[in-house]
């Protein structure tokens, strides 16, 4: 009851054995595969929110005769997580527009400066 | 704990280029968030201030007000808050950064030189500020130095939270607005939480991101974008304590309480209180002393003195008492609203102008106060023209009335010097200086056509697109932009099916009505007491006149007194017409004093020749006067306010020309309305009609009348005056009928009225210029000429006056001056056309009109295109020439001028050229050529040596220039028709045509069609509610003007035509309206030179053919 599965589709950018397969009842990611490998997340070491460059989008605005321009939300977070014994850090982006996840190794590990 | 909190930095859309919302707009939120107090910390000015408050105070909210400056350099942010008590020294202080700085910058020598007005205020420091980047470089000794450096300053400084839940090298993460509390809390600094809004919703971001570029002068791109998400935006009061929890979580506090009881208690001690502290509904005038008064009482006794002691000047002394007990009556309600000085201030800067020489005329309702007129601030009678002054001001309404002064607009600023040496103080590095004396501010907000045009460069669409399409924009508001797309048939035709012209159009319309930037009111000046400065910031704008930063309706919300000072371009030539008066006939003319009934001055009126008139002189203003044929000064003033689209569209006038010819009996409802009906034959015409209806039949005091005639505009408002009005009415004993009657009118036509007062100040300019224009014909077209007040261009303004028998005199070297001059001729000139009054049976009374024979008018040297102002003072000064070699050495023009010069005839007169000799204007122009060479070989030899002046002209005995080549020459170089009227040279072809002349139309009947020719004078299309566009086309063919209408059916085929070229001719049926109005219904245009090359064409193959046989 306290954990769901949910099952994504992978995108053009993230290898198809990649995907979220758990979350804790909040909606933030607990576990996930990547390159067909389990993770766990051990610890979120900081998540942020930022907006994509909606003006190199406006090709795409094709529905604009209804809409507005508008740009979508992606939520990050930076994660340790590994099988036991072999932690790595991970950003794992979720956008909101799109509904789609993905999930790339971190080289930037810096905490805090 | 119930989760309150207050927002401390909210950025509105007054914080220009910056913030995307109305202050409104976010108060509203912020009262659905059930927030309790609201912060406005704009951007580098306080310009939306009022409004917030005024919403704030709507919304029971508290408003707190406060700025957000550059402190020593831009990049380096403060915020100050005004504390409960001294909201004055917030004001102070910023206007002491307005008027001492010229970036806007608050520094340090400011901050001590201005200490008394910093030590009330409280100041944090943000991410932007000095003291977060030196955190962020782990400088913490830097940081609290700088701490200590600006807590000397100001009561209070506290560090500023802020976390947009950005990346968390950002300075709007998590990590920075934690660091920044762990700082405060090591070193007992307070410290706040705030969400520093920019926006209203989170939908807003693309909107930040095209201000932030067009603030920049940039495109759209991560270098001007200023934030990485859309959390900037007015978050409820849950959020903001979850940020608090985290930030304070990230500090390693183990509640963020104490953050978010700082931030309460700042808010609470920076409340303020709309109507006490910020003056909404205050009043400030000027102090009774400034007028030799040490109170109140005195101070009316001041101004009824002054009233008084005009009576005699006035009045005839059988009318003594009844304009005392009026003056008596209306300086009681005067002082009983306090607003005493404010008359007599009025009346000391009329004064002070008039003292000048320089004429002023009030206009609107400040005209029906009979105070007014003994003051010399309104020229127009109020009594016999029944005028009151509850139109004005009344103690029922309490409230400031506007007052509004029309002056000659080339002296307006003359007036502001007078006011500002009166009333300003301008010793802006004294913390003590006060001012009483202020221009206003004007909001420039974003409309259709700069909406584009901004979305459009920070999108980088391309520019030639973006340039048609908002040209092709009418001026309306942004959000009608998809609208006027879908119905303009000029705007159906631009491909706007790109996705980026799709989404400049989408942003374009969400710019709608923001703030751009402040800029001078184009008239008002506030006048107040010594406490101005307290009330509102000033800054110095660009014209170097101290301004207040709030714009008129704020001035009006605080109780400021208003003076508009409007430039009247026809004040300006009926002074130039009474100086040329005086020069010609030597003798002086009192403008105030001409008669109101000359019989010659209305014949000109009725005649519709009245272009170059005040208010009368547009095509529809012709045609009504030709159908009102007005006989009397009331007449004029009823005529000037039906001329609007209701009065008009509802034929208002029919019933009014009906009573006046006795063609109907006017229906005047019940005996004791008749005096107020009579005077518009049964018409309910003016505000002040229904005002003293009202008063009559419900037996209340004028004040309430026009209280209850405000309130007959909407809907809801105007059933209460309706139950009232039956219920008292009735009281009053008048039958049923006699109510249902008039209430039908007064709901009818409550929306139609005009104020009387107004129009009549506007008609008595409109018959002082019909009288000039009627006696001194000559005098008074060089000033329409001099000082271009009307519509028309010139060249209309020059053949009106070859009309009227005046010689059109061209430019002469040694004559000509800046401005159009009067000169007399001799009277013989043969081949003029002088116009007179056709009379016709169907028009009417016969009519007398002007003949100027006698009288010429001089061409002023400022026509010639591309002559300075310093060229033409130094060609009078150095007067008179003995030749043109004469000119080119000492006249100080640049050779293109004299080109010029030579080109239209402006040395003829000095070579006798067309008199006696064979020289003509080639010769000249071959010696000007001369004279050029000869004038770079003496700067080549360094020195100037009388062996090369110029010999004897010689005749080269080449043709002179032809008629039509002299007349390309004016146009090109003046762009008049000086000679004569261009259409000269088509006659033989018009009249084969069988054109008909424009002053003969009146001899046609109604429904007959006609061709008419002409140059273009004007051309509107004024808008029409039921969206359906006519264009109205007046040609001038040198006997007068046509006035055309082109509807939709012939718009199809002739708006092409009729906008593309300057020489018509139309065919058309005949309007006839009234004694002399008339107008055409057009059905077809053609270009004139097209129809007339083919038929030159035509002529030349006849005339071979005829030849040949």
């Amino acid at each position: 009851m306290f954990e769901r599965k949910l099952t994504t589709t992978p995108t053009s950018n993230t290898p198809a054995q990649s995907s979220i397969s758990l979350f804790s009842q909040s909606g933030e990611p607990a576990e996930f595969i990547y390159n067909g490998v389990h993770f766990h997340i051990n610890e979120k070491l900081s998540t942020w929110l930022e907006t994509n460059d909606w003006w190199k989008k406006l090709d795409q605005l094709d529905q604009l005769d209804q809409g507005e321009v508008c740009e979508s939300v992606s939520k990050y977070w930076l994660v340790e997580a590994g099988p036991i014994g072999a932690l790595s850090t991970f950003e794992i982006t979720f956008n909101e527009e799109s509904n789609t996840w993905r999930i790339t190794p971190s080289s930037r590990v810096k905490l805090n400066e | 704990m119930s989760k309150e909190f207050t927002h401390l930095s909210l950025a509105s859309a007054y914080s220009f280029k910056y913030g995307s919302s109305h202050p409104e707009q976010l108060v509203q939120r912020a009262a659905q968030f059930n927030m309790k107090s609201l912060a406005l910390t704009d951007q580098n000015n306080l310009a939306g201030a009022i409004r917030f408050a005024q919403s704030c105070e709507g919304f029971g909210i508290k408003p707190i007000l406060g700025i957000n400056l550059g402190f020593i350099q831009n990049t380096s942010r403060i915020t100050l808050l005004a504390r409960g008590g001294s909201l004055s020294s917030l004001y102070r202080l910023v206007s002491a950064i307005n008027t001492n700085t010229s970036d806007g910058l608050l520094t340090i020598e400011l901050l001590e030189r201005f200490n008394q007005y910093s030590k009330n205020l409280i100041a944090l420091l943000g991410p932007d500020s000095a003291l977060n980047k030196n955190l962020t470089q782990r400088k913490e000794g830097a940081a609290l130095s700088i701490y200590q450096l600006v807590k000397q300053h100001f009561s209070t400084v506290a560090i500023e939270c802020v976390s947009h839940l950005e990346r968390s090298v950002n300075l709007r993460s998590t990590t920075s607005a934690a660091r920044s509390l762990a700082f405060a809390v090591k070193n007992q600094i307070p410290a706040v939480i705030t969400n520093q809004v920019r926006m209203l919703d989170k939908s807003d971001g693309p909107l930040l991101d095209v201000l932030d570029a067009n603030r920049k002068l940039s495109f759209i791109n991560s270098a001007s974008v200023e934030r990485s998400n859309a959390e900037a935006y007015l978050k409820d009061s849950q959020s903001m304590h979850q940020i608090a929890d985290q930030i304070a979580r990230a500090a390693g506090e183990s509640s963020s309480r104490g953050l978010l009881k700082t931030t309460a208690d700042i808010s609470l001690e920076c409340e303020l209180s709309a109507r006490g502290e910020i003056g909404i509904g205050g009043i400030h005038l000027p102090e009774p002393a400034l007028f030799g008064a040490s109170n109140q009482a005195q101070l009316v006794k001041v101004l009824k003195q002054k009233a008084e002691n005009k009576i005699s000047y006035y009045y005839q002394s059988n009318q003594y008492q009844k304009v005392r007990d009026r003056l008596a009556q209306e300086i009681s309600s005067i002082a009983q609203l306090g607003f005493t000085s404010y008359f007599l201030t009025v009346a000391q800067i009329t004064d002070a102008a008039r003292d000048a020489g320089i004429r002023v005329a009030a206009r609107g309702s400040a005209a029906g106060s009979l105070t007014c007129h003994l003051l010399g601030i309104s020229e127009v009678e109020p009594i016999s023209n029944n005028l009151i002054m509850e139109r004005f001001c009344s103690v029922e309404r309490n409230e400031l009335p506007d007052i509004d002064i029309d002056v000659e607009s080339d002296r307006r600023y003359e007036i502001y010097d007078l006011i500002f040496k009166k009333y300003g103080s301008s010793d802006w590095q004294n913390p003590a200086n006060s001012t009483r004396a202020a221009t206003v501010a004007m909001v420039e907000r974003y409309r259709a056509r700069h909406a584009i045009r901004d979305v459009g460069r920070a999108l980088g669409a391309d520019p030639s697109q973006i340039d048609l399409l908002a040209k092709s924009m009418p001026h309306i508001s942004a959000r009608n932009i998809g609208h006027a797309i879908k119905e303009l048939p000029e705007l159906k035709r631009l491909d706007l099916s790109s996705p980026k012209i799709k989404a400049v159009i989408n942003l374009a319309i969400r710019l709608d009505k923001l703030p751009r930037h402040l800029s001078m009111h184009p008239c008002a000046i506030v006048l107040s007491d010594q406490s101005l400065q307290n009330y509102a910031p000033i800054t110095i704008n660009q014209s170097n006149y101290p301004m207040l930063t709030f714009d008129k309706d704020d001035v009006e919300v605080i109780g400021l007194l208003k003076l508009d000072v409007l430039g009247v371009r026809m004040q300006s030539a009926i002074a130039y017409t009474l100086s040329e008066v005086n020069e010609v006939e030597g003798a002086s003319l009192d403008i105030n004093k001409i008669p109101l009934d000359d019989p010659l001055t209305y014949d000109l009126i009725k005649s519709t020749r009245t272009i170059g008139l005040f208010q009368v002189e547009s095509p529809g203003q012709r045609e009504l006067v030709g159908k009102l044929a007005p006989n009397k000064f009331n007449d004029l003033v009823i005529g000037i306010s039906l001329f609007r689209p209701g009065p008009i569209k509802s034929e208002m006038i029919t019933p009014f020309l009906n009573g006046r010819a006795g063609i109907s009996k006017p229906d005047l409802i019940h005996p004791d309305l008749a005096p107020i009906l009579e005077q518009t034959q049964g018409v309910v015409v003016f505000h002040e009609q229904v005002i003293a209806i009202i008063a009559k039949l419900t037996g209340c005091s004028l004040g309430k009348a026009d209280q209850m005639r405000r309130k007959l505009g909407t809907k809801e408002d105007a059933q209460i005056v309706c139950d009232w009005f039956y219920l008292q009415a009735s009281k009053s004993g008048y039958t049923k009928a006699v109510l249902d009657i008039t209430w039908q009118i007064l709901k009818d036509f409550a929306s139609f009225g005009f104020c009387k007062a107004h129009a009549s100040a506007f008609a008595l300019t409109t018959y002082q210029s019909a009288y000039l224009k009627t006696h001194h014909t000559a005098a008074f077209l060089a000033a329409v000429l001099t000082h271009e007040p009307g519509m028309y261009p010139k060249r209309l303004i020059l053949d009106e006056a070859r009309q009227w028998g005046i010689k059109i005199l061209p430019i002469d070297v040694n004559k000509s001056t800046q401005s159009y001059k009067v000169e007399k001729v001799d009277t013989d000139h043969k081949n003029t056309y002088l116009y007179k009054a056709p009379n016709t049976s169907s028009s009417g009374a016969n009519l007398t009109l002007p003949d100027a024979t006698g009288y010429g008018i001089r061409v002023s040297l400022s026509d010639i295109t591309g002559i300075s102002k310093a060229e033409i003072k130094s060609i009078i000064t150095n007067r008179p020439y003995l030749d043109l070699a004469d000119f080119t050495y000492r006249s100080g023009a640049f050779w293109p001028t004299t080109g010029a010069l030579v080109e239209i005839g402006a040395f003829d007169c000095l070579h006798k050229i067309g008199v006696s000799g064979n020289l003509n204007r080639r010769d000249l122009i071959q010696h000007l050529a001369e004279l050029k060479k000869l004038n770079a070989s003496k700067a080549s030899a360094g020195q100037l040596t009388l062996s090369l002046s110029p010999g004897v002209i010689d005749s080269l005995g080449l043709p002179d220039m032809t008629k039509s080549e002299q007349m390309s020459s004016e146009l090109e170089n003046l762009g008049l028709d000086v000679s004569e009227h261009l259409l000269k040279e088509y006659a033989p072809f018009l009249d084969a045509l069988k054109v008909c002349k424009s002053s003969d139309l009146i001899k046609h009947r109604s429904n007959q069609e006609v061709l008419v020719v002409g140059a273009k004078v004007a051309l509107q299309s004024p808008p029409i509610r039921s969206g359906k566009r006519v264009l109205f086309l007046t040609l001038d063919d040198g006997f007068g003007c046509s006035d055309l209408s082109f509807f939709e059916d012939s718009q199809q085929s002739c708006a092409h035509i009729i906008k593309g070229n300057n020489l018509i001719l139309a065919k058309g049926v005949i309007r006839r309206t009234g004694a002399r109005g008339i107008s055409i219904r057009a059905s077809q245009a053609w270009a004139l030179d097209e129809i007339y090359q083919g038929w030159l064409g035509d002529q030349k193959r006849l005339q071979v053919a005829t030849d040949s046989e």
